[in-house]
């Protein structure tokens, strides 16, 4: 699942679509979103440099850590002492509001300092500007490709939490969106706390991802676990794909010196056999199930009031002798069976105990119908 | 126990670096403060350097800070006369916060104190390119009072400190917070999950937002097992790989 996110930055963005986006989203459980975050950079930075990437250039916006920490060579590249200017760093943690700026108006200002010819970074003052911001990350992305027009480079906002305090959601989205459409951005990445704002708004953000991954923890946070779900946790990558899907793979992640690890985890529906017969019998102390003797005896017993499936009316015993019956009899019609129910039903079986004698009030009242008694009111 | 939690090297704290102390009402984290004071001033071996520390006292007076430092072997006052250690005392009447501001209404009280801070810490500079500087803060609650209840001029404020370069480093922060005096654990007693209303938007607690950007978390909390006289409470570090130690 790591791969497949660091392909997907690697491969950058296709012909006529937006920047694919690649969202870290990390609790106070876990801790752990800046180091995920810090893998996929220096995946990133791994491909740029061997040329295998899209992105020819990358731009970190530094917000939450030091420009210079990205200039780190334990950050990115393995063995390389000195990176090249393809890794442009805009600087918003120096001075993010201007505090430095003394007499100067520092609201339009974007100065760069240029120091150290390793630190290759634009110094923000005005974070509140986001305009001005855009303006700075594009202006550092085509330095970090030599100017040139048609190649493309990768942007990596370290933290989204930080530019919440200081815009409303609609500015913050259409930032980002706008940074995707721009054509010569071929990735952003970037990392939210997801417990600091409001669902509407991580919500909102994760909308404009094509992935996003969720740091959450390995085990369940109890006070003593605390400490083990620094190193360890468990990763959920949500990706949409082209053609509508979405698909989602789980990792687990353990944090070490070197680097992050990542190991696939056996999720619990593929450990149970299809096959599988589950019982809905609800665990109680009593036996619920029938056996199969209680089932053919039950299969056996005639219902009243209902038919029995075997094409005969049934006749309902109402104390009286049959009507319909001297009725058939009349026009010489044996209905035998009807009277062998009858008398089937009413004669004492070996061994009975009693006898149900039914006396109707009337015997002139006729035997209930389904008409309605007051059909031959005239009113 | 405590250096080996902290991983502290011996060298002082690394450069940048930001580590809050959250307590309660129940278990005060303030003693933690004059521990730092005394492992950063009074080294344990003279291999390890010195560092200088500026400390911003918004909570209580410089003698008590002087009373209790010195009770643990550290002497306050004859590191104020070194040039060592700085106290700028937010409390008294016609302080440099107040005094300043009827002159500059235009910034922010927080802006202003960052002025200070820094000057502070220029003058300390002595040339010695491997000098460390630590800013301590007492307390980030009352610097959010100062800011009008505004928590993101605190953590613009925490974060300008930490980007002072004094040398080669950059200054290290060191802020006592209290986790129990925001709204949501008010007079009703409420949990929001760490956020507070705030109009209509809702934010994050100025503890829960340096929770996640503090890079060395110490949490005082008192024992669950109740009152003890031996041992009032017990700190917590969720970075370090050693448990919990009681005090």
């Amino acid at each position: 699942m790591a791969e497949a996110v660091a392909r997907q930055l690697r491969d950058g963005v296709a012909v006529g679509e937006q920047a694919p986006a690649v969202m870290v989203r990390d609790t106070l459980d876990t801790r752990a979103g800046p180091a995920i975050c810090d893998h996929f950079f220096s995946s990133l930075c791994s491909n740029i440099e061997a040329g295998r990437a899209q992105a020819k250039g990358l731009v970190a916006v530094a917000l939450r850590r030091t420009p210079e920490s990205y200039t780190a060579a334990s950050l990115y590249g393995k063995g390389n002492s000195r990176r090249g200017s393809w890794l442009q760093v805009v600087d918003c943690y120096t001075d993010p509001l201007g505090w430095n700026c003394r007499g100067v108006d520092a609201k339009n200002e974007v100065s760069s300092d240029r120091a150290d010819s390793a630190a290759q970074s634009l110094i923000c003052h005005d974070i509140s500007d986001l305009t001005g911001l855009l303006a700075s990350v594009l202006q550092s992305g085509q330095a970090s490709v030599n100017k040139q027009a048609t190649v493309q480079f990768a942007v990596l906002i370290d933290s989204v939490s930080v530019l919440l305090r200081y815009h409303t959601l609609p500015a913050l989205t259409s930032f980002l969106s706008s940074l995707r459409s721009c054509e010569q951005v071929s990735a952003v990445m970037w990392l939210v706390h997801a417990d600091l704002h409001e669902s509407r708004v991580i919500a909102s953000i994760e909308y404009l991802s094509t992935t996003v991954i969720y740091v959450e923890p390995q085990l369940r946070l109890l006070s003593e676990s605390k400490i083990l779900n620094i190193r360890r946790g468990r990763l959920r990558a949500r990706t949409k794909k082209r053609n509508g899907r979405v698909r989602e793979q789980v990792e687990e992640f353990h944090i070490e010196l070197g680097g992050v690890n990542f190991t696939p985890v056996i999720l619990a529906k593929d450990l149970q056999p299809p096959n599988l017969m589950k019982t809905t019998t609800p665990k109680v102390q009593f036996n619920l199930d029938l056996s199969e003797k209680e089932r053919e005896d039950r299969s056996r017993v005639i219902l009243p009031f209902e038919h029995q499936g075997d094409g005969r009316e049934a006749h309902i015993y109402d104390g009286r002798p049959d009507t319909l019956d001297s009725d058939f009899e009349k026009l010489g019609i044996n209905r035998g069976y009807a009277k062998e129910t009858v008398i089937q039903n009413i004669e004492p079986t070996q061994g009975a105990v009693g006898e149900i004698h039914y006396l109707r009030d009337s015997d002139d009242e006729r035997p209930d119908s389904d008409e309605d008694p007051d059909d031959d009111l005239d009113i | 126990m405590m250096e080996e939690a902290l991983g502290w090297a011996g060298d002082g704290l690394p450069p940048g670096a930001l580590v809050m102390i959250k307590d309660c009402v129940a278990a005060k984290g303030g003693f933690f403060l004059t521990f730092f004071l005394k492992r950063l001033l009074v080294p344990s071996n003279v291999a390890s350097g010195r560092s200088k520390v500026v400390f911003v006292g918004m909570a209580e007076p410089f003698s008590h800070y002087g009373r209790i430092a010195k009770k643990q072997g550290c002497n306050l006052i004859q590191a104020r006369d070194n040039g060592q250690f700085v106290f700028l005392d937010m409390m008294a009447a016609g302080n440099h916060l107040t005094s300043e501001r009827r002159r500059e209404q235009a910034v922010s009280p927080l802006q202003r104190l960052y002025q200070i801070v820094n000057e502070s810490v220029k003058r300390m500079q002595t040339g010695n390119e491997n000098d460390r500087v630590v800013i301590m803060v007492d307390d980030a609650s009352l610097l959010e009072v100062s800011a009008g209840g505004r928590s993101d001029q605190v953590l613009a404020f925490l974060q300008y400190c930490r980007a002072i370069n004094s040398g080669h480093n950059r200054c290290s922060v060191v802020v006592l917070v209290h986790g129990d005096t925001d709204i949501t654990y008010g007079a009703a007693g409420l949990d929001n999950g760490g956020y507070v209303e705030h109009g209509e938007q809702r934010v994050a607690s100025l503890a829960h937002e340096l929770d996640h950007i503090a890079d060395v978390v110490i949490s005082v909390d008192p024992l669950s097992t109740g009152l003890a006289n031996d041992v009032h409470g017990q700190v917590g570090n969720p970075n370090s790989p050693v448990p919990s130690c009681g005090i």
